[in-house]
């Protein structure tokens, strides 16, 4: 899919292909936001596509997002109002009220593209699904398991009884 | 600026779907406007999860990318669907029963042969010899639905560096799994990225209680929230410390240092037993016995630079040792040795040094002093300052300063029930109960250094609210709460006033008494420190594994298996 319409037309656009090998285009500065990206621009330009072949596209387009908001912010236009850092704080908490899954999938793509802000954002916001939970809620919402032995739960629920009190 | 999707234009509609809309969505519009690529043409990026080295992009992150999942070398369940339909991985509802994890072990492994998919603690030891065949799949998946457990335990670590302290502590008991990565050497960087310099809150005063299995309950009051919590206790690695006896926790003497503390664990009339631990990261270690075994009656415990720490001991609670309550000793986690310069003995009679305590630290034009409380030659009870640099007392009667006390008139003058020395700040308050005639005064006064020597400003002093005497000692105690205030705690009716030291003159009780468990019980050592839990401070700085530097360290073995470097 393309992505279209900045006004600034002079500035660089860089090509994206995904995984599942659809392609994106975005502003340099979108792609900035993303340190592996920009190490990657910076080194051998906007000329060829860069292929990241382990994010899917729609995880693409969802991280796409991000950065393209997170680099208007960055943005100033002498006939807006800047944006406000609860504006943005509004925003970044609509972005991540989406299934586990995909927040999943982001940390995985933040992680890779090296967007420090996202990565930061997603891990919090997976924390905040688990944080005031018990030990039997978090295993159902990460979907994980209980391996130890009877004996090993009681130690360890002794040790951390503060915790549970 | 105007909006850079195509036929996403509306964030909105992203938000507010569902994963499988925006994947189904996602292919929609790529199937409309996919622009044809072609991959031979394109640059690729250095797929971390497949180790190519030779990409042209660095990845800077590079150790927080690794072929390790959350669950060791897990692999896409979707693609080995065929086979592995009964492995953990794919069952989507969670089974709390042990029997049921069992037969998860039993399940196939996986048609690469690759270890089973169930997280013992073997698939978190990290194996750099993994095949990039086993890895490659560990990644986003292409239609979105990657899960908690595929994480890589670098995101797992940096997801539970944003939880709360009990949560954190939560998450260790979900299953061995969190539990390994909690204790990873690299989670308290982790978290300080996450927190920055803060600690973990500010807790004081403190209730200890025991109950009937002979836990130890540790009551706190949250500086920042405004009530009494409870605060990670010491009931881990219960060898180096066993649950203390309530008769006999007043010989547990506690010292506190950003995090580590220092209790006491050796019996009278036997020699002490030291042991530094860290509540939070569960770690303890005995100290070597001190050059002159004792039971000391100060210990005072801080920290030197980011990671090391000092205790320094005087003084000796054990009968009939007279000749070692004057003898002051000084461990340093850099030498993991006991040393005693030379005349390091208190300045003032045998036992003067009778009150058990944790000293107060004084800094005055870059000096570093200890300040405890004594009896001085005169009979009268003072302070002795302790230069830190030279490990020496030191002996200019002018740097012995006297405790004022109340003098009604020329033959009446306050009996010094008690008295306790403590730091709020980096100042230093001096809190005592004054017995005049059939009235018991609760006075606390700060404590100034000057060029012609050291001068007292009365903060407190007013009548005891209640007519009862000493009944237990202390039954007050002085704490800070904060880098300002104090309170005065009634160990007994567990109430409490605070006292705000720039504006002493408004004592505000604080209304909501602690809830707590057990039976609590009182320490003889009035404990004046602020606990500050945090996962920074390691019990034996300096070293990951604990081997060589010093024998007597016990750091907790079941941690090791992740100690190993990355």
């Amino acid at each position: 899919m393309h992505f279209q319409g900045s006004p600034n037309m002079a500035e660089k656009r860089v090509k994206l292909i995904s995984s599942d090998n659809d392609e994106f285009e975005v502003d340099e500065a979108v792609a900035f936001e993303s340190e592996t990206l920009r190490n990657m621009i910076q080194d051998t330009g906007t000329n060829v596509p860069i292929s990241i072949p382990n994010v899917s596209s729609d995880i693409l387009a969802k991280v796409l997002e991000y950065c393209s908001y997170h680099a208007e912010t960055m943005e100033t236009h002498d006939d807006k109002p800047p944006i406000t850092d609860a504006q943005i704080r509004e925003w970044d908490a609509d972005f991540v009220d989406v299934h586990p899954a995909t927040l999943y999938s982001l940390i995985l793509a933040a992680n890779y593209l090296n967007i420090k802000n996202l990565l930061d954002l997603i891990c919090q916001a997976v924390a905040n699904n688990i944080r005031g939970k018990t030990a039997v809620e978090i295993r159902k919402i990460l979907h994980i398991q209980d391996d130890f032995t009877y004996e090993e739960e009681m130690e360890i629920r002794r040790e951390t009884k503060w915790a549970f009190d | 600026m105007g909006h850079l999707f195509g036929k996403c234009q509306s964030e909105a509609e992203i938000h507010t779907m569902g994963a499988q809309e925006i994947i189904g969505m996602s292919v929609l519009v790529s199937t409309i406007e996919r622009v044809s690529s072609s991959r031979s043409s394109s640059q690729v990026l250095s797929d971390p999860w497949t180790a190519a080295s030779n990409g042209p992009v660095t990845i800077q992150n590079g150790d927080a990318v690794s072929e390790e999942t959350f669950h060791g070398k897990s692999s896409p369940c979707e693609r080995r669907s065929t086979t592995t339909s009964h492995s953990k991985c794919h069952s989507e509802e969670v089974l709390q029963e042990k029997s049921a994890d069992i037969e998860n072990k039993d399940a196939p492994s996986d048609i690469t042969g690759a270890p089973s998919v169930i997280n013992d603690e073997k698939s978190f030891v990290h194996d750099s010899a993994s095949s990039s065949a086993d890895t490659k799949e560990v990644s986003p998946k292409e239609n979105g639905t990657s899960k908690f457990a595929e994480l890589p335990k670098e995101m797992a670590e940096a997801i539970f560096s944003h939880l709360p302290l009990r949560d954190v502590a939560i998450m260790r008991c979900v299953n061995k799994s969190c539990k390994l990565i909690l204790g990873r050497p690299t989670f308290p960087e982790e978290r300080k990225k996450v927190r920055g310099k803060d600690t973990e809150g500010n807790f004081s005063p403190h209730i200890f209680s025991t109950d009937d299995k002979g836990d130890l309950h540790w009551y706190s009051f949250d500086s920042k929230q405004r009530k009494f919590d409870q605060v990670p206790s010491l009931n881990f690695q219960k060898d180096i410390l066993p649950s203390p006896d309530p008769e006999l926790f007043k010989d547990h003497l506690m010292a506190h240092a950003e995090g580590l503390i220092c209790i006491n664990t050796g019996k009278s009339p036997g020699p002490e037993r030291l042991v530094v631990c860290n509540p939070v990261t569960q770690e303890a270690k005995v100290l070597p016995p001190l050059g002159h075994p004792r039971q000391p009656v100060l210990i005072h415990m801080r920290t030197d630079g980011e990671d090391h720490y000092k205790v320094v001991v005087a003084g000796s609670a054990t009968a009939g040792t007279g000749d070692l309550s004057l003898i002051t000793e000084e461990y340093s986690s850099r030498t993991s040795l006991w040393t005693r310069s030379e005349h390091s003995d208190l300045p003032c009679p045998q036992f003067g040094l009778n009150e058990y305590q944790n000293a107060a630290y004084y800094r005055y034009r870059n000096k570093e002093y200890l300040l405890c409380v004594v009896i001085l030659s005169t009979g009268a009870r003072g302070i002795l300052f302790y230069d830190l640099e030279i490990q020496r007392w030191i002996q200019d009667d002018n740097m012995k300063p006297q405790i004022p006390v109340i003098v009604r008139d020329e033959t009446t003058v306050a009996h010094l029930a008690t008295t306790q020395i403590l730091n709020c700040g980096h100042n230093v308050f001096v809190y005592s109960e004054q017995e005049l005639g059939k009235d018991v005064f609760i006075c606390i006064h700060k404590l100034f250094l000057t060029p012609s020597g050291a001068t007292w400003r009365e903060i407190v002093q007013r009548k005891r609210p209640s007519g009862r005497g000493l009944l237990v000692y202390p039954e007050y105690i002085c704490a800070p709460i904060s880098n300002y205030e104090l309170c005065v705690f009634n160990t007994i009716e567990h109430s409490m006033e605070i006292i705000d030291v720039n504006n002493p003159s408004e004592i505000v009780p604080f209304g909501t008494k602690p809830r707590f468990i057990g039976n609590p019980f009182h320490t003889l050592n009035p404990i004046g420190f602020m606990f500050q839990p945090t996962f920074q401070r390691k019990v034996c700085p300096g070293s990951n594994t604990c081997s060589a530097l010093c024998s007597e360290c016990r750091v907790k073995k079941t941690d090791n298996t992740v100690r190993a470097p990355l």
